[in-house]
């Protein structure tokens, strides 16, 4: 049973400005054997804030509790905690067998010992036959089987990693993605997973952290952060492709915007904006490509809510497409059944289903609820 | 040894000796005779910054007995190696348990090499690693992968300066002078390897114009707030593009720049001339 908490926390490095903290008021509890993603571009404090908890790096302000435990004085070998990096860097001169080894000789195990758990690791990960292999001889996606077996003979509670899938090319991430979430479910450790790939997080969290310049955006399960954004910036990071933004003028239930978009709101959503008093005001509109069809059905439910529009870019993906299209000078792109594609140049109805829809203050970025 | 520090602490009563650098970005840090000492840098000349930090190395050169530091240091004219170009790697290790695992520590580091030509412990912390140059030598990414693999088995938190190669010859002391200094700066950066282009910038304004009037009054024109700081690095990293700068940075093109106006008004630097912008990022050093 292993619990985290981050209370408050703070850092600030030794040459950074008074106010210029790299994590900022970083308030977190993780659950036992829970999966967390921390996610956000590069620079936003993810992998800073999961250095801290290893011990790696000083916490400047706010405390680090594990099982009840105040931690941020504890050194990184007392914290039980192993750590996967992204750079899967092995010690070239050894096999494999003794670079999964190495730590665990560090610390004194007697040699059975080791040899159960390397073994074990081993037999996990599907690497029993390269045991004796060089890292030389291995290929990528081996070497980063090697750092995660280096990280499971230590029996740490706690995982650690740090974009452990960054350096894979494309098709092997997916297979390891996979892999880690097995090997979570057979470790039953709690892990916290840092990365930049929004898929990867909502692929594999229980709950995502979304964090920017710093600060944490919103937390909640992937299902949360997808379909209820807290702001402009976790609504157009969680999603592939991204949500299309328009900036418009909301008045008497309707949305316009300068470049000749007029849409009208459905009550349930024109209610919303009413009450909490942007009528005539400008605010941001959010619509996720799938939720814009161009099935006839949809035009029928929604001609109020359909645009003429010229497809300006098309990707055929197999079973959906991709229109890259524009109305007047507003450009979106919306994912559409496969049987609806459309060359470059042509003209296509599409209905814009705004029930779903999220609206965004146009200077907080903060969702309008 | 001890001697020394109580000495430095009747010079500068407000000096304290601690456990680890303070990451308090007012204050400067010495490491003598493995002792971590800070002192608030309002309270010292860029002079004596300098010359602590040349006391602090004095006192540590007299227990080393190493032909390769005694030439790098200037006690010795005689020359330990010919025909050779060497880079010096300079490190410092935090959160070693003992001495023992301090020299397998070494061990471990120097085996991840292919051209070591000598490695040893200057002081409790810090080391020096002698490469020679080969066309297999790591690159500083390299470098940083094999200490950050060193670090999760030791439990460790190195920095490392990756020198240039030079020579060995007499201009070499000299060099190395000017790298120990480099070293020293870097040890307040957040990358934990570095190397002369990393930290060239932050060492001259800190050596020329941080401590002056002009960079005082100009740095107190910007509030700088950690979202400022990160568009102005992201503005030089991206070569002033602002299609990148705000993929980057996750804004909507029209923000960025409506943030870049706002920042113009309130400060009168123009982000998108490229002296204005190389000026704001020399500021945030």
């Amino acid at each position: 049973m292993v619990e985290i908490d981050l209370n408050h926390i703070y850092k600030r490095y030794a040459n950074a400005e008074e106010n210029n903290y790299a994590v900022s008021d970083f308030d977190l509890h993780i659950k036992d054997k829970e999966f967390i993603v921390f996610v956000g571009p590069s620079g936003c404090g993810k992998s800073t804030t999961l250095r801290m908890i290893a011990g790696l790096e000083d916490i400047t302000k706010g405390e680090l509790i594990i099982d009840g435990k105040y931690e941020n004085d504890t050194a990184p070998k007392d914290r039980n905690i192993a750590m996967v990096f992204q750079n899967y860097a092995l010690y070239p001169h050894m096999t494999v067998f003794d670079n999964m080894a190495f730590g665990l000789k560090l610390r004194k195990y007697d040699k059975d010992k080791i040899k159960e758990k390397v073994d074990y690791a081993a037999k996990v990960l599907g690497l029993t036959e390269y045991l004796d292999r060089k890292p030389a001889a291995l290929s990528g996606g081996q070497r980063q089987r090697v750092a995660l077996g280096r990280a499971i003979v230590r029996d740490a509670p706690i995982f650690l990693m740090d974009e452990p899938l960054s350096n894979l090319d494309a098709k092997l991430r997916v297979s390891m993605r996979a892999e880690i979430a097995r090997l979570h479910q057979e470790l039953h450790t709690t892990t916290i997973y840092v990365t930049h790939d929004q898929t990867e997080a909502m692929t594999m969290a229980d709950r995502i952290v979304v964090m920017s310049m710093g600060e944490v955006q919103q937390i909640g399960t992937p299902k949360e952060v997808y379909e209820s954004p807290k702001n402009k910036f976790v609504a157009g990071f969680i999603g592939s492709p991204s949500m299309n933004f328009f900036d418009v003028h909301y008045k008497d239930g309707i949305v316009t915007d300068s470049e000749g978009l007029t849409l009208k709101l459905p009550e349930g959503r024109s209610k919303v904006l009413d009450e909490a008093g942007y009528d005539d005001k400008d605010v941001t509109l959010g619509i996720r490509p799938e939720d814009i069809h161009a099935e006839g059905a949809m035009e029928e439910t929604f001609p109020e809510a359909t645009v003429e529009s010229e497809v300006v870019v098309s990707e055929l993906l197999g079973a959906t497409s991709m229109l890259y299209s524009r109305v007047d000078g507003t450009e979106f792109v919306a994912i559409v059944d496969a049987r609806d594609y459309h060359k470059p140049g042509d003209k296509v109805r599409l209905t814009f289903d705004l029930n779903k829809a999220h609206f965004f203050d146009e200077k907080t970025t903060d969702a309008i609820r | 040894m001890l001697g020394s520090i109580a000495k430095l602490l009747e010079l500068y009563p407000d000096a304290k000796v601690v456990i680890e650098p303070s990451s308090d970005p007012h204050n400067y840090n010495f490491l003598i005779s493995g002792q971590w000492v800070t002192i608030k840098k309002d309270h010292l000349s860029n002079r004596e910054k300098f010359l602590l930090s040349l006391v602090s190395q004095d006192n540590n050169n007299k227990s080393i007995n190493n032909q390769w530091w005694n030439f790098l240091v200037h006690e010795t004219d005689k020359i330990p190696a010919e025909k050779i170009n060497v880079r010096v790697l300079q490190f410092e290790v935090q959160k070693l348990e003992s001495d023992d695992r301090a020299n397998e520590w070494l061990s471990v580091f120097e085996d991840t090499f292919d051209d070591v030509v000598d490695s040893f412990w200057i002081n409790k912390y810090t080391g020096i690693l002698i490469e020679k140059e080969t066309n297999t030598n790591m690159d500083k990414l390299e470098v940083q992968r094999m200490i950050e693999l060193v670090d999760s088995d030791f439990y460790t938190k190195s920095h490392v300066y990756v020198g240039q190669f030079w020579p060995v010859n007499d201009k070499l002391p000299n060099i190395f002078d000017m790298e120990r200094q480099l070293f020293h700066k870097s040890l307040e950066m957040k990358e934990r390897v570095n190397n002369l282009s990393t930290v060239i910038l932050d060492f001259l304004i800190e050596q020329n114009l941080k401590n002056t009037d002009m960079f005082k009054s100009l740095k107190n024109k910007i509030d700088i707030d950690s979202k400022t700081t990160q568009m102005i690095n992201t503005l030089y990293k991206c070569d002033s593009n602002l299609a990148k700068t705000s993929k980057m940075l996750f804004l909507h093109r029209n923000t960025l720049l409506y943030r870049m106006e706002k920042f113009h008004e309130q400060t009168g630097f123009d982000l998108k001339d490229r002296d204005d912008l190389v000026l704001c990022f020399l500021l945030l050093k």
